[in-house]
């Protein structure tokens, strides 16, 4: 089933201080979105908005065309979000995580039979490299079955193994979500996406090619 | 709904509102020991999830679960605990 999220009037600021200023978009299931923008940009604070834990100026939400209020999407389940800084408890298992955070079996199994999982599932969170750490917690939010996800920063201290696992785990993934990346690795991030912006001095700013990022100073030279 | 993720934040919040709630109930009675596990204790334990696991919260939000939501499933199974602790105690 298709589903289209919309985003209209995005406006954050703190204090006197502007960060984003009328950001608007839509994505749909088989979309894989990559924002891109430099350090305090507004990125991870849009991902934050959507998902309703970083109170506004102003946004609007549609869902399939019906508007959701920002503390809806929680509780609605319509958006699965992969924060910068980890989020499971360090002192528990991985297989005991995954069948925290799977309710069903069908949906554990997919997480514990992924290509990787098995070379650390017996093993506490607290002990994982950042990369296997990262890569779990992908699999885990990949693994809800809510229609979107929104992933903060997904390749950040992946090694190359894991890396390609994870770009074949998105592209598959989004057969039946729409997917929202922000990332500095843009060569990964932009081999998987299939629409682009930028976000810059508060505006919104389209990227259709590598090129676009020289062009608007995120990046000197491809 | 996520009884084993629910099982995990309860026991996470009540481990400090025990805690606490023990410390009040020798310092003055068992009533105000279970009056301030069902109340106070549990404000006492979510300060210290906030402080020290702050970013967990993500998880239960990835489930469904808002604050406020985890706080009244909290509130209500801390209450069927204390409810008939309190009558055992107003018997003996």
């Amino acid at each position: 089933m298709s589903h289209l999220l919309e985003i209209s009037g995005a406006y954050l600021s703190f204090g006197k201080k502007r960060i984003l200023e009328n950001i608007s978009f839509k994505i749909k299931t088989g979309d894989i979105l990559g924002i891109f923008g430099r350090n305090g940009s507004g990125k991870s604070s849009l991902l934050k908005m959507m998902f309703g834990t970083l109170p506004a100026n102003h946004i609007q939400i549609k869902f399939d065309s019906e508007i959701i209020k920002a503390h809806e999407v929680i509780p609605q389940r319509l958006i699965g979000y992969l924060p910068q800084d980890s989020f499971l408890p360090k002192g528990t298992k991985v297989r005991d995580i995954i069948s925290l955070f799977c309710d069903d079996e069908e949906m554990q199994n997919k997480v514990f039979y992924a290509p990787g999982v098995s070379k650390f599932d017996n093993i506490k969170v607290g002990k994982l490299s950042m990369g296997q750490l990262r890569y779990l917690e992908t699999l885990l939010v990949g693994s809800l079955d809510h229609p979107f996800i929104m992933l903060d920063e997904p390749f950040s201290m992946l090694e190359p193994l894991y890396k390609e696992l994870l770009k074949e785990l998105l592209i598959s993934l989004s057969q039946t979500k729409g997917i929202i990346i922000t990332d500095h690795y843009y060569h990964d991030v932009l081999d998987i996406t299939n629409v682009n912006f930028l976000l810059k001095n508060g505006n919104k700013i389209e990227i259709s090619e590598k090129i676009d990022l020289v062009n608007n100073g995120y990046i000197s030279s491809i | 709904m996520n009884v084993r993720a629910i099982w995990s934040y309860y026991i996470d919040i009540n481990i400090v509102n025990l805690v606490f709630s023990l410390f009040i109930m020798f310092l003055f009675n068992r009533y105000w020991g279970l009056f301030m596990f069902c109340t106070i204790g549990i404000f006492v334990g979510r300060f210290a999830f906030w402080h020290f696991k702050n970013n967990e919260y993500n998880l239960y939000f990835n489930l469904g679960f808002t604050k406020l939501k985890l706080l009244k499933i909290v509130w209500i199974l801390n209450l069927i605990v204390a409810i008939p602790l309190l009558l055992i105690a107003l018997a003996i």
